[in-house]
């Protein structure tokens, strides 16, 4: 569903819900230098008690990997105030941080083909604001104009998001920016469609559906997208049977088991979250070849994260067979779960443990001694992760058969 | 930790506007910041600011009598016509400041 967003830089609600019926506008993003994490978490609060889609975006406006430590995972985004060229190579750089704010300034080109290339490979957007540009006088425009020529020949050729707002400051500045932006984006060259994505379409895909777990048809339509081939899609939902079973299980049973990946909170699984990392979790399965040297499951997990599924992508990063070998091999128990189940599941069929070992040093023990050892490694580890799953569960999974 | 260096690439040659350099005489003896204001003013008013964006006008240099502006490919005939309507005096429109600066000293 497309929705139009808005971007500003105060955090007035009220007037922000008020304005936002008469200017058609269905998702606040609210941007802000926050001076600590209690400000940010105040503000969401208020939010709590409002029934408007609001987002916070917390700005940094010079190099500060400290801020940009305390502030990660406690605001939906973080954003480079940009303009300068070591602000816009710092943003695009880190993981952490999701957006370039006005990376162009009217004194001299800020961007090259790096930046872009990062920005669309990390997929940190440029926003543009037009209280930033409005601001200026005609000659001030002109040459804000000519970097920003130059900045969207760079987007057009990488391909990087570009987003359009207001940048409202005040109540005054608050416009509709799909109005506002329309005349001077198409003036500049932008194709058409590219700007209606700027304002909905890519625009919500971005801000609004990538926090969200997907759904059952949408995990669907992207197996679709990425041709996955339809024996992997079968083996997918069967996988996703089981650990969507296994997670019941572990919820009915009410025990505490979050507390030890998640600084005690205490809360049940979630089950979305689970199908859909099952259901995507051999994504780049057939685009990856019988050889060792090439992980698919890092393959499947970077694509995810080119499309903001950042949760699912880390789940299915930790899937591979061998992950099980490192220190600390898993990051949450929904990631447990769909490893573990995946491990039950050889083709369509749900199997034993054993079997599934069978399966895999059938296919793939030929490749090298390396692989071999390794899978004899990992086997014992499965079985003693299917133990402690089972003592969650509160049943023997190693002698359930049928997971429907 | 690197540090970030603050230098660009340099944009490929195949995203680099094509330029092309006027050279005019000055009527009257006019300082570099009078003929910038005077030109760039004159830009605004007939193209805006988007045009001029992509006109992308620019005083390289502007002595002894001569000036010599550098605009896009696109603009080279608007730009003369603007040159005339100020009051400059076209000389010859080259591709290179190297071979505008060969016409002035020939």
């Amino acid at each position: 569903m497309n929705s139009l967003l808005d971007l500003v830089f105060f955090s007035d609600l009220q007037l922000l819900q008020k304005n936002a019926k008469k200017l058609g506008i269905d998702t606040y993003l609210i941007a802000k230098k926050f001076s600590s994490v209690q400000e940010i978490e105040e503000l969401r609060k208020k939010i709590k008690k409002t029934d408007f889609d609001f987002r916070l975006i917390a700005v940094l406006d010079s190099i500060d990997f400290k801020e940009l430590n305390k502030l990660n995972n406690k605001v939906d985004f973080i954003a480079v105030q940009g303009g300068s060229v070591e602000l816009n190579k710092f943003a695009v750089q880190r993981k952490e941080i999701n957006l370039l704010l006005n990376p162009v300034n009217r004194f001299q080109p800020s961007l090259d083909t790096a930046i872009a290339r990062e920005s669309f490979e990390r997929n940190a957007p440029f926003v543009f604001t037009w209280s930033e540009f409005n601001s200026l006088n005609k000659l001030q425009k002109a040459f804000y104009l000519k970097n920003f020529l130059q900045a969207k020949k760079l987007i057009q050729k990488f391909h990087v998001n570009a987003f359009f707002f207001s940048g409202a400051r005040n109540e005054k500045e608050l416009i509709n920016p799909k109005k506002e932006w329309k005349k001077t984006v198409m003036d500049l060259g932008f194709e058409k469609d590219f700007f209606e994505n700027s304002f909905e379409g890519k625009a919500t895909e971005f801000f609004v559906s990538r926090k969200s777990i997907p759904s059952f048809a949408e995990c669907m339509n992207l197996l679709d997208y990425f041709k996955v081939p339809k024996n992997i899609i079968e083996h997918s939902l069967q996988v996703a049977d089981v650990a969507k079973l296994i997670g019941e299980k572990i919820n009915a049973k009410k025990g505490k088991v979050n507390a030890e990946f998640n600084a005690g909170k205490k809360g049940k699984l979630n089950l979305d979250l689970i199908e859909a990392s099952a259901l995507l979790h051999d994504l780049a399965k057939h685009s990856t070849d019988l050889n060792e040297k090439t992980r698919h499951h890092e393959a499947g997990a970077r694509e995810l994260e080119r499309i903001g599924l950042n949760k699912i992508a880390s789940i299915v990063r930790e899937h591979g067979t061998d992950e099980i070998l490192r220190e600390n091999p898993f990051t949450s128990l929904e990631s447990e779960i769909v490893f573990y189940a995946d491990k039950r599941v050889a083709g369509s069929k749900a199997v034993s443990v054993e079997e599934r070992f069978n399966y895999l040093f059938k296919r793939y023990g030929s490749i090298g001694k390396e692989v071999s050892s390794n899978l004899k490694k990992c086997f014992p580890k499965v079985i003693e992760l299917e133990k402690a799953l089972s003592e969650k569960a509160g049943t023997d999974l190693g002698k359930e058969r049928s997971f429907n | 930790m690197n540090k970030l260096k603050s230098k660009l690439n340099p944009l490929p040659k195949s995203m680099r506007e094509r330029k092309r350099y006027l050279l005019f005489k000055l009527k009257n003896s006019i300082s570099r910041k009078e003929l910038t204001n005077k030109l760039y003013n004159a830009f605004l008013n007939e193209f805006d600011s988007i045009g001029f964006a992509k006109a992308d006008p620019r005083i390289i240099f502007s002595e002894n009598g001569f000036g010599l502006l550098r605009v896009n490919f696109a603009f080279v005939d608007k730009a003369k016509k603007l040159l005339k309507k100020n009051g400059f005096e076209l000389i010859s429109v080259h591709g290179t400041i190297k071979s505008s600066k060969k016409k002035l000293i020939n």
